[in-house]
């Protein structure tokens, strides 16, 4: 059957040496069999970062939830102490008897401190913000803390906030499913969907592997990630319907295979743009952005690949098992390429 | 259409979009900081300042509402989202209900609904106390209230001042002194017979032992309370708000907006006895120190029931009934959220996300120059209308706050924004291979690229619309400005890239433009 696809492309690129590609410079004369090495992207490198996910998800308990959704306090400080170090800093709350969490925020010499730690009491009065600056001062001079953010979250809301990104995702997932079956059909729809899925799955998996917690900047960065990822499987779709459209009797996985070498230059160039962005907001747009610059680095590289490689498969494998005219028409040609061949 | 007609367009939209940025530029760079303090005068503070002043502060205003604002995170201040005490509702419930608890289960809802409405009217009533120059008070999800405090770096001194319940009080007006301030011909706001300014009061005017001047606010269009007059109080307390069984916005047999109340029955008794006493005089209704209506006394009213009429609209009605409510149920608030953003930590990340997006966004441009020549620096002038259409539709849309994650959202559209530039080129380069004639392949790019563009664009405006109507917070304005970003970006590629080409083709005479 391989041979069989192999022929029927050179039948139809004998007519014209129209889908010479070229990326930089690069002539491209061959179309790469994209749909030929689906079993080994489908199940190999998505398939190792997710089930990876999947177990740190269980090892971990689930996912590691910021202060957003579960509810907590996190104090972002400034110890302008020479001698403070993060392992004095725990010492501190441990010996206070105070379930904190510490960690560094940005380079190591701005001495500046992420502290995180459950609610102590729901009564409003309490103000644990100010009882962490103290125990601080106490310990590195009070005239040396500068608190530079602090946020106190109630369990109640963070369920709340929890469920609403929930339904964020679902919500925009349907209507983006609608949209491509509206515009196209409904099996476009459903590799858009596929992807999209793989998307939000590779970003949460991300999360665990590199211990990020879970906040509304982290659900921002999968939403951005969502839209401009089915925006790259819609450019490579049209190609697609547009190649199906002008030659209907056409092998698919060979206008499949066509299409996505066609518009991998624009693909490249593209997310090479992005990802130039997104980079540099990474390196030097300062620290409160960078897990959601981190996120969205992976995300870009991760859409670029999901449109590829799982989008346009998944279209493709449900179309040839469904769609009786495919295979009719696969049938008639391979008639067709049997008698032209005797 | 010709160039001509095209240019116009482009001209119209360069026009509106510096018409909506105009507040704005003079907001950041010209106003000076003289001039932007006097926003943080509180209303009877302004009060008491010259007419000149005055006047000043009204334009000042007027400039800030049309300017972007920054979010929190980037000019620090607190945030604090505030939620009913639900256990003290249950139990001011259950004394209303007679502890039925069937009917409490069944009404809890609407009750809970009614409750955070008053709650928001009592912050309202409360906002000027911050000292903060722009307080924004609004309802957010669940019946929960945000309360954002630019500038406010230790929520914990004003955390009381919000959670307490708020205080209503029925005060009788000095109506003897009033008449004096009349015939000194101290100019009255019409209908409501208050004194417009206390400025104008004479200083030979001695206020009576026993009584003190009060002031008087309405709810302007947005439904903030904003200071109309002043009036002359009795100190005496005559009612306060737990007297106040129940109060309902209804119409009149005439049609007009009235406000029908009930009183307990120790209330009542009160009520008649200073009704009794002061037929034809006003009957202040006082919350938090702020008086909110002062309706004449007609008639004695004995019975536990009476009826407050006047020129009301309906919104003043139910804002009445939620006060005279507020006043029966005092419910408490709590702090379910709080955040608070040191100024040095906003001014430091506006810094840096600028200079991380400047450094991207050059890369960007860098190459596109190099990999598309002619055509890239094409990209480049309409990029620059892109940004200017962002920023522009970002201002026009009024309450849009600029946030850390709004400003990276702009920077990701210069990313995204090149993809439409991208498509067309690529496909250009394709059509150019295919065709001899530079024109043929131009206009064959351009066809075949707008629905690719356009259908790859509705995805990522769908997500980002998500983001703006479900979001909360920072979420729904990076939501926006990528909505935003989107939609000119769209303009910008498909309009300005190829009115460019077609006027650079058509004045120069040249043949074809690398791409």
């Amino acid at each position: 059957m391989k041979s069989n696809n192999n022929q029927n492309a050179v039948v139809l690129t004998a007519e014209k040496p129209e889908h010479q590609t070229r990326i930089f410079g690069i002539n491209i004369q061959t179309i790469i069999p994209f749909i030929s090495y689906r079993w080994f992207t489908l199940f190999g490198i998505s398939a190792i970062v997710i089930i990876t996910g999947i177990t740190m998800y269980f090892l971990k308990g689930g996912f590691i939830l910021g202060i957003d959704f579960k509810g907590g306090i996190r104090v972002d400080a400034q110890v302008n102490n020479p001698s403070v170090n993060i392992k004095e800093v725990r010492k501190i709350f441990t010996d206070a008897r105070i379930e904190a969490d510490v960690s560094t925020v940005g380079n190591l010499s701005d001495r500046q401190f992420m502290i995180t730690l459950p609610i102590l009491s729901s009564e409003n009065s309490t103000d644990e913000v100010q009882m962490i600056n103290g125990l601080l001062g106490k310990n590195f001079g009070s005239d040396n803390i500068l608190i530079k953010s602090s946020e106190k979250v109630d369990a109640r809301i963070g369920q709340d906030f929890g469920l609403k990104a929930f339904y964020l995702i679902l919500i925009s997932a349907c209507l983006i499913l609608f949209y491509v079956i509206f515009r196209f059909d409904f099996f476009y729809g459903a590799g858009a969907i596929g992807a999209l899925f793989h998307d939000v799955l590779f970003m949460l998996s991300c999360t665990l592997i590199l211990n990020i917690a879970i906040d509304l900047t982290v659900v921002a960065s999968i939403l951005t990630i969502i839209g401009y990822s089915t925006n790259d499987t819609i450019v490579v779709f049209d190609r697609i319907r547009e190649l199906h459209s002008l030659n209907k009797d056409a092998d698919y996985e060979n206008i499949i295979d066509r299409s996505i070498t066609q518009t991998l230059s624009r693909t490249i160039i593209t997310s090479m743009t992005v990802f130039f962005v997104v980079l540099s907001i990474f390196l030097w747009g300062g620290v409160v952005m960078k897990n959601f610059a981190l996120l969205l680095l992976i995300g870009v590289i991760d859409g670029t690949y999901s449109s590829i490689f799982i989008a346009a498969p998944i279209t493709y494998m449900l179309r040839r098992s469904i769609d009786k005219n495919l295979k009719e028409s696969k049938a008639n040609r391979r008639k067709v390429a049997e008698s032209l061949k005797s | 259409m010709s160039k001509l007609t095209r240019f116009i367009i482009l001209l119209f939209t360069v026009v509106v979009s510096f018409v909506f940025l105009a507040p704005s530029i003079q907001w950041y760079f010209f106003l000076p900081q003289k001039d932007k303090d006097l926003l943080k005068l509180s209303q009877d503070q302004l009060d008491i300042q010259t007419f000149e002043v005055r006047k000043r502060a009204t334009e000042i205003k007027i400039i800030r509402k049309g300017a972007i604002s920054l979010g929190l995170d980037l000019q620090g201040g607190a945030n604090l989202t505030m939620q009913i005490n639900e256990e003290s509702l249950t139990n001011l419930l259950l004394e209303k209900y007679d502890f039925d608890t069937n009917k409490l289960v069944a009404d809890y809802k609407t009750e809970y609904a009614n409750a955070s409405d008053r709650a928001l009217e009592v912050l309202k009533n409360r906002m000027d106390q911050f000292g903060v120059a722009e307080p924004l008070i609004r309802k957010t999800f669940e019946g929960r209230i945000s309360v954002e405090l630019p500038g406010l770096s230790n929520p914990q001194q004003i955390m009381e001042a919000l959670s307490k319940a708020g205080r209503l009080e029925f005060k009788i007006v000095d109506e003897k002194a009033m008449k004096e301030l009349e015939a000194m011909k101290v100019p009255m706001v019409p209908r409501e017979g208050w004194v417009a300014s206390r400025q104008d009061v004479p200083t030979n005017f001695v206020l009576p032992e026993g009584s003190e001047w009060a002031s008087c606010w309405k709810n302007d269009e947005f439904g903030i309370p904003k200071l109309n007059g002043w009036l002359v109080l009795f100190k005496k307390v005559e009612l306060d708000g737990s007297m106040i069984n129940n109060a309902r916005a209804d119409h009149d047999q005439f049609g007009g907006n009235v406000i029908n109340f009930t009183l307990t029955p120790e209330g009542a008794d009160i009520f008649d006895e200073v009704t009794a006493q002061n037929v034809r005089n006003r009957l202040a209704i006082v919350l938090d120190d702020k008086v909110k209506s002062a309706p004449v006394i007609n008639s004695e009213i004995s019975g536990g029931s009476g009826q407050i009429s006047g020129d009301f609209t309906i919104e003043d009605a139910v804002f009445l009934q939620n006060v005279l409510k507020a006043g029966s149920l005092p419910v408490k608030m709590d702090i379910v959220q709080q955040r608070v953003i040191g100024s040095s930590l906003g001014e430091d990340s506006i810094n840096d996300m600028i200079k991380g997006g400047l450094i991207g966004a050059g890369f960007v441009i860098l190459f596109m120059i190099i990999y598309y020549r002619i055509s890239g620096f094409f990209s480049l002038i309409s990029l620059t209308f892109d940004m200017l259409y962002v920023l522009a539709l970002t201002a026009s849309v009024p309450g849009t706050t600029l946030t850390l994650s709004s400003i990276a959202g702009i920077f990701l559209t210069v990313g995204i924004a090149v993809d439409a530039n991208v498509i067309i080129y690529e496909r250009m380069r394709e059509e150019l291979r295919r065709s001899r004639s530079y024109r043929h392949a131009l206009e064959n790019g351009f066809l075949h690229a707008r629905p690719t563009i356009l259908d790859s664009n509705v995805t990522t405006l769908i997500a980002g619309f998500a983001l703006y109507a479900f979001g909360q917070g920072s979420i729904k304005g990076f939501g926006l400005t990528l909505c935003i970003g989107i939609l000119s970006n769209i303009f910008a590629a498909l309009f300005i890239t190829r009115l460019i080409y077609d006027w650079i083709l058509d004045t120069f005479k040249v043949q074809k433009i690398s791409v």
